[in-house]
């Protein structure tokens, strides 16, 4: 069964692709047998890289743009993503750019950083209310919870983008700690002003 | 050439096996159906997180055709996939509303490659459970007969763990556990304090924490403490069939092996009743060949080894081979899964750790032991660990966004503490795996069809399993935030077993107490088809010492001309 949230992107991308025209569609790239576009349309692609910007910017650290994230986003998008995840990305992007024309007059990528992380924080607030899940939702486990929030494609846009620049080396010599050979357990270490956690595979 | 013996598949049983026979002078031929791994070439291992493909997911569409089943093993990922066999090339059938998981392994090693190293002894408590609950039939074993070859097995393979004096947990050939954490000792503390006759231990896990001479004679070397053992370990610091048992039985020159080789099926000599021969299919031209020997090893997976049997119907055994007794293929047990507590704990704030232990801690059986279930037989441990909470917990929470992002993510997480109950599951005739009527595989070879479901000794058991877990938890003062209701998919425990027991009498058993076949005198089967009962243990251990043990005796029996 389709929740109306589905029905709600499905709704908002033929309204995208009527807008666009069939010229611009014919430029992008398609995987055969896909009914998808298999990248990113340069609006989205711009959006993309402002979203992701805000969402971990430069601070005394390179932010998702110093961490090629979007570089990232879109190799995944086009080689790992499938025609429905996609839909839940590009349709996540453009729910974004619609909100903020809406509310602020313009696209996100063109608002001015102070207003991007204004707009955004109240939009990721909103999106990510929790919503009871459809009947039929798979049930997941602790381990796996089955995400179901108002916004479920920006829930896994947000997801993605964090994830990109958490496994990023930038992130992982700067913000976080990744030694690839730690050569050996210690079971107690003190921790000082100085301590970052270290990232995890699984649980231990 | 001439072999003296044959063994099918190269998993932790099978390499056992093939080690052994080699080692007492056997010529040994292993046949494996999946591909060649060289762990130079092939183990992802050395890559860092940021190089591996697609952030170590499998895509999507690709995941839908091709591994829809295996993707949900907790180790499936572009690093290790190529580890699994595909569920379009090797399907499992089952009924619509039933059904089970098949994990399965397509390589040389088999699943020995990507487990999940936990080992444990069973007990004479677990050996003498069928005769005195009434449940399945009884051992044919006791504990005393396991004992010296999970002494050997152990010495071998190397397994850190603690000694800890539980007649429900024998203790074994160890090398140093890996220590608890501040926050598990704290939990530990507790929970041994608060519900005398429990114990929080560190899980024994195959993994050298000090590698001894006999592993490094092998190129093993000591655990780095990487935690990704499931890619394959270039320091062979994780016992598998790739680093410890196949070497090991290189190294007397006696064994051959040949990979992309199906078993189709085994021919039985009519008049004297025993193997002649194995049919195989070659994976790759769809050839077909056959290969003769002496002495038959069956290690190709409680499942594969049940199908081989079946698909071994001759004249003689219209119902399969070794079936005369109809339990081919029955009482399939695989130990209750996902069955996990999660909460907020207060561990010491100034406490953190240093490297990924490739283990967690083990909360041996307690009830039906030193405390009463509640209306069930058996029981079951818990798997689980007090660990820092990940960036992601904090980092993410709605309406946080930019540089607090970062500043969360940074910022050393609470503890948090995890118990997962394993739970035993009965013998259970009605579990079964059969022959698919019309559906072939790629190659010919019929399907396997599995109709399995938990019982009410099971589902009562699952309710305490999860109070006992959070009542651990709370009374250490976790505050729980998650909690599984009900035990995962069947199959995802990944200690399918059962399918041709053990047991005294040839009317309703496969197996004799050496792991011969009653009805075949040059077969034996030492892989988890074996099992009369599933202990809530983690089975691998058992199954390569009785593999050890079974070698034995096959070549005793061989030398007297038994055979």
């Amino acid at each position: 069964m389709e929740t109306m949230l589905e029905m709600d992107r499905r709704a908002l991308m033929q309204r995208a692709m009527v807008l666009l025209g069939a010229t611009a569609l014919a430029g992008c790239d398609f995987l055969p047998g896909s009914k998808t576009a298999a990248t990113l349309r340069p609006d989205q692609a711009k959006l993309l890289g402002a979203f992701s910007d805000t969402l971990i910017p430069q601070t005394d650290t390179p932010g998702s743009l110093g961490a090629g994230v979007p570089k990232v986003f879109a190799q995944m998008y086009s080689d790992w993503a499938s025609d429905k995840t996609r839909e839940e990305l590009s349709g996540a992007l453009d729910r974004i750019d619609a909100a903020a024309v809406k509310e602020k007059g313009k696209g996100f990528a063109d608002l001015s950083p102070a207003d991007r992380q204004a707009f955004l924080a109240g939009y990721d607030k909103a999106a990510l209310v929790d919503v009871p899940p459809p009947a039929d939702a798979p049930k997941g486990n602790p381990f796996a919870p089955v995400i179901s929030v108002v916004d479920n494609g920006y829930a896994k846009l947000k997801d993605l983008v964090a994830t990109i620049y958490y496994t990023s080396e930038t992130a992982l010599t700067k913000e976080l700690v990744y030694e690839h050979v730690p050569g050996g357990w210690t079971a107690s270490v003190k921790v000082t002003p100085q301590t970052r956690p270290a990232i995890t595979f699984g649980a231990f | 050439m001439q072999f003296d013996a044959i063994v099918i598949g190269s998993g932790m049983s099978g390499g056992m096996a093939a080690k052994e026979l080699c080692e007492r002078g056997l010529k040994v031929l292993v046949i494996e159906r999946g591909k060649m791994i060289d762990p130079a070439k092939d183990y992802m291992d050395h890559l860092m997180p940021w190089e591996l493909p697609n952030n170590n997911q499998v895509a999507e569409d690709e995941v839908a055709q091709h591994w829809p089943m295996q993707s949900m093993c907790y180790a499936f990922g572009s690093a290790t996939k190529k580890f699994f066999a595909k569920d379009s090339e090797q399907p499992l059938s089952t009924p619509e509303d039933k059904p089970f998981a098949w994990i399965k392994g397509d390589h040389l090693g088999g699943r020995s490659v990507m487990w999940g190293r936990q080992t444990y002894r069973m007990s004479e408590m677990d050996l003498s459970a069928n005769a005195k609950d009434g449940h399945g039939v009884d051992w044919p074993i006791r504990y005393a007969d396991l004992a010296p070859w999970y002494d050997h097995v152990e010495t071998f393979i190397g397994v850190a763990g603690s000694k800890e004096g539980l007649p429900q947990l024998p203790d074994g050939q160890f090398l140093p556990a890996f220590e608890l954490n501040d926050a598990e000792k704290q939990f530990k503390a507790v929970v041994e304090s608060k519900f005398p006759g429990r114990k929080v231990i560190s899980g024994r896990v195959a993994n050298l924490s000090v590698a001894q001479p006999q592993h490094t004679e092998l190129g093993r070397t000591s655990c780095q403490a990487r935690s990704i053992c499931e890619r394959g370990c270039r320091f062979g610091a994780m016992h598998s069939s790739l680093t410890s048992s196949l070497p090991a039985a290189k190294r007397t020159g006696n064994l051959t092996i040949v990979t992309d080789a199906i078993v189709h099926s085994l021919v039985q000599d009519p008049k004297t009743g025993k193997i002649t021969a194995v049919k195989v299919i070659d994976a790759k031209t769809n050839e077909g060949r056959t290969y003769t020997a002496k002495v038959f090893f069956l290690n190709a997976s409680t499942l594969g080894t049940a199908q081989i049997l079946l698909n071994s119907a001759n004249e003689a055994n219209p119902r399969g081979l070794a079936n005369g007794s109809d339990q081919v293929g029955r009482n399939i047990m695989d130990h209750m899964y996902g069955l996990a507590t999660v909460a907020m704990f207060p561990g010491p704030e100034d406490s953190y750790y240093h490297g990924r232990r490739p283990t967690g801690i083990y909360i041996p059986r307690f009830r039906n032991v030193t405390e009463e279930g509640a209306g069930y037989v058996r029981g079951y441990g818990y798997q689980g660990g007090v660990f820092r909470a990940p960036w992601k917990a904090a980092a993410l929470q709605p309406g946080v966004v930019g540089a607090e992002v970062k500043v969360r993510a940074h910022t050393l997480g609470p503890w948090i503490g995890v118990v997962a109950g394993f739970g035993e599951v009965l013998p259970n005739p009605d579990n079964r795996m059969t022959l698919h009527a019309s559906r072939k595989d790629k190659w010919g070879i019929p399907i396997p069809h599995v109709d399995y479901a938990i019982g009410p000794n099971e589902k009562t058991m699952i309710k305490q399993i999860l109070d006992d877990g959070r009542a651990m938890l709370e009374a250490a003062g976790g505050k729980v935030i998650k909690q599984a209701d009900e035990a995962a998919m069947p199959g995802l425990g990944i200690h399918e077993m059962g399918t041709a027991r053990m047991g005294l009498d040839p009317r309703t058993s496969v197996l004799n107490a050496h792991n011969q076949a009653h009805e075949v005198a040059n077969l034996f089967i030492t892989d988890g088809a074996a099992m009369a009962s599933s202990g809530c243990q983690n089975p691998s251990l058992t199954y390569m010492a009785l593999s050890a043990r079974a070698a034995d005796h096959a070549v005793q029996l061989l030398k007297e001309g038994t055979l």
